[in-house]
């Protein structure tokens, strides 16, 4: 047994006291609170009844708070609008990865080739406002400073290098967000806002084209979309076929996974305006689900564990089943073209102001914002890691610039990826308080509100501190096993 | 390692007293009551008035004769913040902005029923139908700091530019459309992009003109004894639909859109405010409050301005709102607060609110008949607004709608269901339906969670059921009332109601 000196009591008697302002910070502020919220949870604590100076009997309420909260169709609402935008975080990841696979260039010129560089993009910079004014999108101030920005960014690059566009792509992080979401505010103005003044005049000029458009053509061109989700979903399904096969996805990994890719074809069948679009769609499930049955009844050549290349089949998947719906909301964007170009002509969205365009307007702010962030700094770093032997031995092999990416570089920054992952799923569960309370207030008509901006609402709005802890809670138990999911088969993705 | 950790803790003792001995408080060369107000820079000058009025008015207080006996100092807090900080115990001493049925419901305002009438302040003394905005349970919570009735305010050099006149003083919505369209039609003839509308969007219209339009056709938001939403009625969805037409097919009004593209949010009152003095919106809806901003301009800059009624139905009605101060229940400072309540009902703080145009002053007494009200000298072109909200407040005038029975600070439901409207989510019908039920169902949470409130509400709903037998001996003809029993004035505690019966002729006497 470990015996304990008065000199190692005394020392650790120090320690601690040096270690107690934290503890009690720790407690004071995380813990206690925190053990206060999961008690309010279940009882009735509204602020009009139990303050410090009403002093009316708290009521334990069991879980009637979690149950009306799945009764409740405004959760249900929030959790789809924050689902909805987190549809973003894979552009947002990929988006970053690009900046650090740019950035991890070198972009600083020899003096000569610098000084055309300076005249080559003076020359673009010029032509572009001339192009824009003649587009008659150069009225305003704001545009021609945005190309002015960009000019003098593309000077300074070339005068710079990497030094300059890290700094520049990493702006967006060490600015306050208040301060960039009244910016963008601004940006999506939408009669004065530089982003419409730009596009206002090229729709203005499509408009003619796309209203004159036969609505056969339109019809073709829709239908066109709709058969390219079915191809695309019979190439993913026989891919994964193949893989089950092999033995390198497991059966539950390819029901998951099967079970993603027809989520669009089924919304096919609800929201395709193509006639024979929804049963065309319902006909491959019904196939696919057929040949999976048929498969499983056939038997494969390898073995392996039923979850096996989980990860993947929900990652890859997840992927095509995001391109499938984009697919279809073409598709039907088509078909509706003539009629929205013909009379008025076709016009620019009217982004935070609108009810469908409010939460795309986010994402793509979203996916400014996540280009140039932390995620941005942690894949240089992990680039910067990455050994140039096994570059040197993809040359050797004669590995293309894609093939040197995509079997060296993406599985070296698999650890990276699982981590940002991880990180943007917690903070996309959690996030969209600040973006609504500074542009939108939760609207138009709630489309804007997360569940984050709910807590706070019922909270501290209408001081429902009881409902609102039990949503706090919920969307606790919510990352929580998102994470551990995360964990189960990401960490085996990263490790493999 | 002992010496580093004792010189750290002796350290931060030193820390924490010297914070605690220069803490602002401490600070002070005399005591100061904190007010939870706006940043208004006419606040600055009020507290700067209390403090001179204290020492002429209660001589006996004053201790040095350099300084006074106490002041008031001003914190700014909005509605949310002050709530919670006022649940928990570190408001300050007197809350500015109160929507007194809500705070007195939580129990944070001192009860001012008595020294109100010691000072002559209590509610029959200021407008008609304040006590639904001023009172709690029969119990007076708050004073009016000023008053103001929401109506529309024309700029007359933007209607000339155009070659219109000031529009009839009530006009109906029929009235209202035909004069809009027109307004809209001279002035953005040929323009690609709509700058100039007549008026506010339907959103900042929204809330008041659906109260005062289904008001004047006999209803309201809540029945008689306040225990039920009954908007889901036909003239509610009117009132929706009329929004709706007027945004997206007259556009007489903005839409989200184009306030968003033409608004910089700046200065007192807003951007609505600034494209007013521009010529951008014809009309804004304001009330005499409103001034404050106007009289800022130079005098070669200043244009005749006009008030008219909001278009609406055969019962005229206005909807009339206070701002109004109470005492924190966790006040420590009560004996000195109680000071500066008195100073609110007193003649040189209405003065001061008369002179300066911060609203009506809290008491009518000192508006009626007194020409610096009615007329000012130096603003001529201040035209019939002064006396026209006075008219309103003490003729047509109601509180906005509310029940005790579901009170929240957070979503409005009927704004949210105008949002849907506009947004295209539903019809008026189903947006106002589904408003309706979410009220219902926050009634029936709150009742059911408190137990006091339950006594009250199951006294109410046996009221409804008299007040409902009676109005079944109501015999009509063409849609006016011909015969049946009268309501006693008590059973009625929404003061729509109260109102709108009397003008029927259908209330009689307490019973």
């Amino acid at each position: 047994m470990l015996k304990l000196t008065r000199r190692d009591i005394r020392e650790i008697s120090t320690g601690i006291a040096f270690l107690l302002p934290n503890i009690v910070g720790f407690l004071a502020f995380t813990t206690i609170p925190l053990a206060i919220s999961l008690f309010m949870a279940f009882t009735d604590w509204n602020l009009e009844m139990h303050n410090m100076f009403q002093n009316q009997e708290l009521r334990s309420v069991g879980f009637a708070n979690f149950r009306k909260l799945f009764t409740d169709p405004d959760f249900m609402t929030y959790l789809g609008n924050t689902l909805f935008l987190m549809l973003g975080i894979p552009f947002g990841i990929a988006g970053s990865l690009c900046a650090a696979l740019m950035l991890n260039n070198d972009f600083r010129c020899s003096r000569m080739r610098r000084v055309y560089g300076i005249v080559i993009v003076t020359v673009i910079l010029i032509v572009s406002c001339s192009m824009l004014i003649l587009a008659g999108a150069g009225s305003t101030a704001m545009t021609l400073l945005v190309c002015g920005i960009v000019g003098t960014i593309l000077v300074l690059g070339s005068i710079g290098g990497q030094t300059v566009y890290r700094t520049l792509f990493y702006f967006p992080s060490f600015t306050a967000g208040v301060a960039t979401y009244i910016l963008w505010k601004k940006l999506y103005s939408p009669e004065n806002g530089p982003i419409n003044n730009v596009l206002q005049p090229v729709l203005d000029r499509i408009s003619p084209l796309a209203g004159s458009m036969s609505l056969e053509t339109a019809h073709f061109g829709g239908a066109l979309l709709i058969v390219l989700m079915g191809i695309i979903y019979a190439y993913v399904v026989f891919r994964l076929i193949s893989s089950w096969k092999n033995g390198e996805t497991g059966s539950l990994s390819y029901c998951i996974a099967l079970a993603l890719l027809s989520i669009p074809l089924v919304c096919c069948q609800l929201w395709s305006r193509i006639p024979w679009g929804g049963a065309l769609g319902l006909s491959l499930v019904t196939l696919g689900v057929l040949f999976s049955l048929l498969m499983f009844l056939t038997g494969r050549d390898y073995r392996c564990v039923c979850d096996c290349g989980m990860s993947n089949a929900i990652v890859l998947d997840g992927m095509v089943m995001v391109g499938l719906f984009i697919c279809l909301g073409l598709s039907n964007v088509i078909l509706a073209l003539p009629t929205m170009a013909s009379g008025d002509g076709l016009t620019a969205p009217k982004w935070i102001s609108d009810y469908y365009w409010a939460k795309p307007s986010l994402m793509i702010m979203g996916f400014w914002a996540a280009i140039g962030s932390n995620n941005m700094l942690l894949y240089l770093a992990g680039l910067s890691g990455i050994s140039q032997e096994l570059y040197e031995a993809a040359d050797i092999d004669g590995a293309s610039p894609f093939q040197r990416f995509w079997n060296v570089t993406w599985p070296q920054l698999s650890n990276v990826t699982f981590f940002i992952l991880v990180m943007s799923i917690m903070g996309g569960l959690q996030g969209g308080f600040e973006t609504a309370r500074t542009m939108t207030q939760g609207g138009p008509a709630g489309s804007t509100t997360t569940l984050a901006y709910y807590i706070y609402s019922e909270g501290f709005n209408s001081g429902r501190l009881g409902y609102a802890s039990a949503v706090a809670w919920t969307l606790f138990i919510l990352v929580f096993c998102v994470t551990l999911f995360n964990w189960k088969f990401g960490n085996r993705y990263t490790n493999d | 390692m002992n010496k580093a950790l004792i010189a750290s803790l002796v350290l931060l003792i030193i820390a924490s007293a010297a914070t605690y001995l220069f803490r602002p408080e401490t600070m002070e060369r005399y005591p100061q009551v904190e007010w939870m107000s706006d940043s208004n820079p006419q606040r600055f000058e009020q507290t700067e008035l209390f403090e001179k009025w204290l020492g002429e008015k209660h001589p006996e207080l004053v201790k040095r004769k350099d300084l006074p006996p106490f002041g008031v100092k001003l914190s700014a807090a909005n509605n949310q913040s002050t709530i919670i900080q006022a649940v928990s115990g570190v408001a300050g001493d007197l809350i500015d902005h109160l929507n007194v049925p809500i705070f007195a419901a939580m129990g944070l305002l001192k009860p001012l029923g008595a020294d109100a009438k010691k000072q002559g302040f209590d509610l029959s003394k200021t407008y008609p139908n304040m006590e639904a905005l001023l009172g709690y349970e029969g119990e007076q919570y708050g004073y009016p700091c000023n008053v103001a009735v929401s109506s529309f305010i024309f700029n007359e050099d933007t209607l000339k530019r155009y070659g219109m006149r000031v529009p009839r003083e009530t006009w109906t919505p029929e009235d209202f459309e035909r004069y809009s369209k027109e307004f809209m039609k001279r002035t953005n003839q040929g323009n690609a992009r709509r700058t100039i509308f007549f008026s506010l969007s339907a959103e900042s219209l929204g809330g008041t003109f659906i109260t005062i339009y289904v008001r004047s056709y006999g209803i309201d938001t809540y029945n008689e004894t306040l225990t039920k939403c009954v908007a889901n009625d036909d003239r509610f969805y009117n009132a929706y639909e009329l929004l709706y037409k007027w945004t997206y097919v007259d556009k007489i009004l903005p839409t989200a859109a184009e306030v968003a593209s033409n608004d910089t949010e700046s200065g007192f009152g807003g951007a609505a405010f600034s494209h007013f003095i521009n010529g951008n919106y014809a009309a804004i809806i304001a009330g005499r409050w409103s001034l404050v901003r106007f009289r800022e301009l130079a005098e070669n800059e200043r244009f005749p301005m006009s008030m008219t009624l909001f278009p609406q139905g055969p019962f005229k009605n206005a909807l009339i709102s206070a701002r109004s101060t109470g005492i924190y229940a966790g006040s420590r400072k009560y004996d000195m607060a109680k000071y500066f309540m008195e100073f609110l009902a007193s003649k040189e703080y209405n003065d001061y609110i008369i002179k300066y145009a911060d609203g009506l002053p809290p008491n009518p007494k000192y508006a009626i008949g007194n020409p610096d009200y009615l007329t000012p000298k130096d603003y001529p072109n201040e035209g019939n607004i002064h006396a026209k909200e006075l008219e309103y407040a003490m003729t047509y005038a109601l509180p906005a709608p509310q029940t005790p029975y579901y009170r929240t600070t957070g979503t409005n439901w009927f704004g949210f269901a105008l949002s849907k409207l506009l947004a295209g989510r539903a019809t008026a019908k189903e947006a106002v339906d589904e408003a309706v039920e979410r009220v219902n169902r926050g009634i029936a949470e709150s009742v059911a969670a408190n137990d006091k409130l339950a006594e009250l509400y199951r006294r109410d709903i046996d009221l409804q059921h008299k007040i409902d037998a009676v109005k079944n001996t109501w015999k009509f003809r063409r849609g006016k009332i011909v015969s049946g029993e009268k309501i006693p004035e008590n059973w009625i505690k929404n003061p729509f109601h109260r109102k709108y019966y009397t003008h029927l002729g259908m209330l009689k006497g307490a019973e």
